[in-house]
């Protein structure tokens, strides 16, 4: 979200995420750099290539913000929704909930604070899964994620 | 002269030794001449004809004097040899040219130009057998000759080979210098055909340094020029390049159609090397769109073209990627054989043998050989210490896997100083991984293995060693993740040093939200450990410092565990009242999770104390609410507590069967619902649908860590249908059979397979004195059992046994 309701709870939340000392917050009211070109492709980028997005849902959901979710989710990142608890969503932002909290995880907070517990603590069950994950699916010590390399030339010459 | 003793008994086999040859300029003897032109003759007759004629013709010409022309001759044979995929003929030649030229005036233009020619041929050659230092040295070498001969030409081929060979060593700002040289001599002569390599080549350049908006502006005057003076090679090389960028864009689609095309002009120009590129990076494409099966079948042919042609500096580049990939789409065999011909090729060019070695070990152990994978990993350990530094990151692959290994092998105990040891030999952070993942390694092996002894302590010290190396900054977190990590595994006496250490980091970095997550979990170990004063001193702390600002989730934790707390110290009012407050907490944030199971928790305590109506009414709500699965199924396996409490068995029988539909609770949950089910099913009456959910039980317990509680309420379960005659079902083998798996289970031995001995010794002794009454008053068969147990499971676990047999209520 851009609205500026929001912009406490976007610093509760990198900061929780930061205070990890391992992960690193972007978002674009801190982290982008003006300039002669469109923030969009900037922000979906990134959005592309986290590991996590944390979605704030208010009382609307603009295009771009939308466009970051599904860019995240369409790169298999771990997104989590989080809406303030007195917060009256108009009819787009309502149909958007419904349809995603089926499919991923959401909470409510009340204060700052509070966000910034429930980001941890997600953070902290997911990463405890992975760890968990990784361990039990030990039988396979290859590392098949490691990115193939392209062909570093366009043949000799 | 064949000095370096290279037998030869086929083309392919010797090309690696003549090829060195012709690099390091040595002549070939007469008799090995003649035996490679015999070769050479079975697979290509016209070819080995044809050269025969050439090379004696130079030959003749040398010894009358005539050199100049000979080595001219000779050079531009060499040139086409190595352009039409003949490298064979071409080193050949280069050996026989660069042995002439050694016999002939040196300021000579034409002598000067032919040994450039020749010399610049022999650092091609140098590249396909993956000597980078020496090809280097080779264009070094023609260059300077080309610049005295004042052959501008050779000059620019000389740099543009310079720049491929700077870009293989990642050097990408000598790479870019030597290719705008070349760039601006190649204008000079009107070369469209070089300026258009040269054009790629700073297009490629410029992608490695991921300056996207130079390589457009190099593809696009590439482009401009190829549409005059194309041909299918250039053009490959063109579409290659707009694959790259459009890969770096973020654009598959585009990069895969780029790369098809490239791939489809590299094969129209009969250019193996563009070819085997092109395939390369389509390949590295399809696995970016998670296509891998499609980037495993590109990658097969790009390996198979790159070994016809002996190009083996691409194959070095393709085989990790191509072992990756085999593993990936469950070509575990395929891999195994792959990363063993990656060995060869890299002790052939004797670079990237670490990591290789590697990679086969990895693969070893992938295929289920542990041994050799050991030994595999040990010798990529050993072959990176040459240069740790640089191989730090191979090094710490290999340590994770070396772990990963003996793990697999059961040999992780033997060696935890061996591995910690060069653990400690890595960089900070890489060391604190490493001792991370053997110390959660071995806490796995706590969980099959007995408590006792030395290895507890080992793992704690490990694991608090790995926080130690890390900045104060970086210590909470893992902390808390390893507590959580080692909390499922049942290890709550290793998380309790950990929490308190990456508390004291958390409160000196001023980690607020950290302190209270810390503060929360460490107040749980502390449960655990019974330690109940020390947990609600934490808990207060957080309710204090949650109350300011509002933070319901540090909240209703707090008075959530604060309740279990209490009730546990039997103290059912305040566990009452924490319970409440943990009620309006969720109630006031609206979470319908933390609802639920705050309605739960309290209708716990309200069971505790009696109050079963009160307890009903809220488990209902939680029932028809929309809660978790996990925690439905606690309210419904509550409800089924109650009914069977109140005589209602048919009704418990009832909650308890939709407690395991709606399930997704933890195995021991499953477990005591299962359990919950056998008793109201026993006090049913009701034969069929008892044993069948015995036989679940069974199943259930097994899956379980040991626990005394739920052995216990299993064995009065199944004793309670025996003796009150309702079936023939030899209840007491059963228990017995649960009871010993599950403390053998505990002591270490997971074989307990159908055939297992003491099993079926029990089985066989219960089942007998099973029909003559309850095993536990029958003096016979306890002393049966006791002497089994004694023979068949270590002591302690034998004493425990039989004490809690001839304890067992009648």
């Amino acid at each position: 979200m851009r609205s500026g309701q929001l912009s406490d709870a976007r610093l509760a939340v990198a900061e929780a995420i930061e205070e990890s000392g391992f992960h690193e917050a972007w978002y674009w009211e801190r982290d982008g750099h003006a300039g002669p070109f469109s923030s969009r492709p900037v922000c979906i980028g990134q959005a592309e290539t986290s590991d996590y997005l944390i979605l704030l849902l208010g009382e609307t959901l603009t295009e771009v913000t939308r466009d970051e979710y599904f860019a995240a989710k369409g790169a298999a990142a771990v997104v989590i929704i989080f809406v303030p608890s007195t917060c009256q969503r108009d009819a787009e932002a309502e149909a958007f909930f419904q349809a995603e909290a089926t499919t991923v995880t959401y909470g409510t907070y009340r204060s700052p604070a509070d966000l910034k517990s429930r980001v941890l603590k997600s953070l902290q069950a997911h990463a405890v899964r992975i760890l968990r994950e990784r361990q039990l699916d030990r039988q396979l010590v290859t590392n098949p994620a490691t990115q193939l390399t392209a062909a570093t030339g366009n043949g000799g010459s | 002269m064949a000095a370096d003793g290279t037998t030869l008994s086929g083309p392919d086999d010797e090309l690696p030794g003549i090829i060195r040859l012709a690099v390091t300029g040595g002549d070939l003897a007469d008799s090995l001449f003649r035996q490679l032109m015999r070769s050479m003759a079975r697979s290509a007759p016209e070819l080995a004809a044809d050269l025969r004629a050439e090379v004696k013709a130079a030959r003749a010409a040398s010894r009358v004097g005539d050199t100049e022309g000979s080595l001219h001759r000779i050079a531009g044979l060499a040139e086409g040899f190595l352009e039409s995929g003949s490298p064979e003929l071409a080193a050949v030649l280069c050996g026989v040219g660069l042995n002439l030229a050694t016999n002939m005036t040196a300021d000579e233009t034409e002598v000067l130009a032919g040994r450039a020619s020749l010399r610049n041929v022999a650092g091609l050659l140098a590249i396909r057998i993956g000597r980078y230092t020496e090809a280097s040295i080779c264009f070094e070498e023609a260059r300077s000759l080309a610049i005295t001969a004042e052959d501008a030409s050779l000059v620019a081929a000389a740099s543009l080979n310079l720049s491929n060979t700077a870009r293989i060593a990642g050097d990408l700002m000598s790479a870019e210098r030597h290719a705008r040289a070349a760039l601006r001599l190649y204008q000079e002569q009107a070369d469209a055909r070089g300026q258009i390599q040269l054009l790629q080549t700073l297009g490629s350049i410029a992608v490695e340094a991921g300056d996207l908006d130079q390589a457009e502006h190099w593809v696009a005057r590439a482009s401009t020029v190829l549409r005059s003076h194309g041909d299918p090679g250039l053009t490959s090389g063109n579409h290659h390049l707009r694959g790259r960028i459009h890969v770096l864009q973020g654009d598959l689609d585009a990069a895969e159609a780029s790369l098809q095309l490239a791939v489809a002009a590299a094969r129209r120009a009969k250019d193996s090397d563009k070819t085997v590129a092109a395939l390369q990076s389509w390949s590295a494409v399809a696995n970016d769109a998670d296509r891998p099966a499609v980037a495993r079948r590109r990658l097969t042919s790009a390996v198979t073209l790159a070994e016809q042609q002996n190009l083996r500096w691409r194959l070095q580049g393709m085989l990790p990627s191509l072992v990756r990939l085999q593993v990936r789409t469950g070509r575990k065999a395929e891999a195994y054989s792959t990363a063993e011909r990656l060995l060869e090729v890299a002790r052939e060019a004797e670079s990237g043998v670490a990591e290789a070695e590697a990679l086969l070990g990895a693969a070893m152990l992938d295929n289920g050989m542990l041994e050799p994978g050991l030994e595999q990993l040990e010798a990529a350990w050993g072959s990176s210490a040459v240069t740790p530094e640089e191989d730090s990151e191979l090094r710490e692959q290999v340590l994770h896997n070396l772990i990963v290994g003996h793990s697999l092998n059961r040999s992780l105990q033997g060696n935890i100083q061996g591995l910690a040891d060069r653990a400690r030999t890595l960089p900070k952070d890489p060391a604190a991984e490493a001792l991370q993942q053997l110390g959660l390694y071995l806490a796995t092996e706590l969980c099959t293995t007995s408590p006792t002894g030395a290895l507890p302590g080992q793992v704690g010290a490990l694991l608090l060693e790995s926080l130690k190396l890390r900045t104060f900054r970086r210590r909470a977190w893992p902390s808390l993740l390893m507590a959580s990590h080692l909390e499922q595994l049942g290890q709550h006496a290793l998380t309790l040093p950990l929490l308190r250490s990456g508390l004291a980091a958390a409160r000196r970095a001023g980690q607020e939200t950290m302190i209270r997550q810390i503060r929360n979990d460490l107040g749980l170990a502390l449960v655990q450990a019974a330690e109940y004063p020390a947990a609600l001193r934490l808990f207060a702390q957080n309710i204090n410092a949650a109350t300011v600002d509002e933070d319901l989730q540090t909240l209703g934790l707090a008075h959530f565990n604060r309740s279990e707390t209490y009730r546990r110290m039997g103290q059912q009012k305040n566990a009452q009242s924490a319970a409440q407050a943990a009620l309006q907490i969720a109630e006031e944030s609206g979470d319908r999770d933390d609802l639920a199971e705050a309605r739960v928790q309290l209708a716990l305590t309200f069971m505790d104390q009696g109050l079963f109506q009160d307890a009903q009414g809220l488990l209902e709500m939680v029932v028809g609410g929309t809660a978790k699965p996990k925690t439905k199924a606690a309210a419904l396996s509550s409800l089924g507590s109650i009914a069977l409490g109140h005589g209602q068995p048919v009704i418990a029988a009832d909650r308890y069967r939709q407690a395991l539909q709606v399930g997704e609770r933890s195995r021991k949950g499953k477990a005591e619902t299962l359990l919950g089910l056998c008793e109201a099913l026993a006090a049913s009456g009701l034969r069929r649908p008892y044993v069948r959910a015995l036989q679940r039980a069974v199943d259930a317990l097994a899956l379980v860590r040991y626990d005394v509680g739920l052995a216990s309420r299993f064995l009065r379960c199944a004793m309670r249908w025996h003796e009150n005659g309702k079936d023939s079902y030899a209840a007491e083998a059963l228990a017995v059979g649960i009871l010993v798996g599950a403390a053998q289970f505990e002591e270490g031995d997971e074989n307990l397979g159908e055939g297992n001995p003491l099993l079926v010794g029990l089985g066989v002794a219960a089942g007998a004195l099973g029909t003559e009454g309850p095993f536990n008053r029958d003096p016979a068969f306890v002393s049966l059992l006791e002497s089994r147990l004694k023979e068949n499971l270590p002591k302690r676990a034998a004493r425990a046994i039989i004490k809690f047999i001839r304890d067992l209520p009648n």
